[in-house]
């Protein structure tokens, strides 16, 4: 997909990304990517202005959803992180809670081997 | 349907247009107390659109995108087209009041406010709740959003017990 990805918003909706700060973001291969994800949901919780539900709420939920995977190796429901994300993306005020599902979704679809063994269907 | 209305349409039924400044507030004129379900909507205040549950979906004109808003705090222009009980809205409902519930303490029987509260009306009011993972597994871990919380009180712990308990560990991000 990258290899056919233009420099242009269509390509990049159709691809299923969004075009604009942080469109690119550079991590290490060795780096894993549910803790990338875990990191992304604490810094929305950490910036969340509080007001919304979905987003002050959701932000925390998804955190402590990965923190348990990874350090109490309690396993998430697949369908619960779906709805979450859903939830998060139509129902938060503004665009850092609805932006977040963006990043966590793209990562479920395209780091999917790293993030399966820490969930249960 | 009129080709050039001047009404609002809820739920594809056509509404005369008032003097309502938002969609939940023309609603609740039209169709009745409650039809939207909301947790943060008083009289007493301002509209905020905190909680979402009064969400709805929105078509500025026929052929218009649908959009998410929520309704307490979204104007309402003649011509709407409002849909309040869609399958994708019930379900972000259903979905927002188990998030709210999964920061809530079970304690529900033993309440005060058990039978009056505005909480067990709306999650009543929303598709069947099920227990889920989230909201077990983290109350069981009491993994449960604390950090905001300074003063814990106890009316039914006598002085002896300690009406006040301070948390001992120092919040995650206070302590940065």
């Amino acid at each position: 997909m990258l290899s056919t990805l233009t420099l242009d918003f269509e390509s990049f909706d159709e691809g299923g990304f969004l075009l604009g700060h942080a469109s690119f973001v550079c991590i290490p291969r060795s780096f894993s990517a549910v803790e990338y994800a875990k990191h992304l949901f604490a810094f929305t919780a950490h910036e969340s202005c509080g007001k919304c539900f979905p987003c002050r709420l959701g932000a925390t939920r998804g955190k402590e959803m990965l923190e348990s995977a990874l350090e109490k190796d309690q396993k998430f429901s697949e369908e619960l992180i779906n709805d979450l994300l859903e939830l998060m993306e139509v129902g938060s005020l503004c665009a850092l809670g609805g932006g977040l599902p963006l990043a966590i979704k793209n990562l479920l679809e395209h780091c999917y081997d790293e993030f399966k063994p820490l969930m249960e269907k | 349907m009129s080709d050039n209305p001047q009404g609002v349409f809820i739920d594809d039924v056509e509404f005369p247009f008032d003097d309502s400044t938002s969609i939940l507030e023309f609603s609740n004129k039209s169709l009745g107390e409650k039809i939207i379900p909301t947790l943060c909507d008083d009289d007493n205040l301002k509209p905020y659109g905190a909680c979402r549950v009064c969400s709805v979906e929105v078509q500025h004109t026929e052929d218009g995108t649908k959009r998410t808003v929520a309704s307490c705090h979204t104007p309402i222009n003649p011509g709407m087209r409002i849909y309040t009980n869609s399958d994708s809205i019930k379900t972000l409902r259903k979905n927002i009041v188990e998030l709210v519930l999964s920061d809530h303490p079970p304690e529900c029987l033993t309440c005060e406010v058990n039978g009056n509260c505005e909480l067990q009306d709306v999650a009543a009011s929303v598709d069947s709740i099920r227990e889920r993972e989230l909201q077990k597994a983290l109350s069981q871990l009491g993994l449960k959003d604390k950090k905001r919380i300074k003063i814990i009180e106890d009316l039914t712990k006598s002085v002896a017990d300690s009406i006040i308990s301070v948390p001992t560990q120092a919040p995650e991000q206070e302590s940065k």
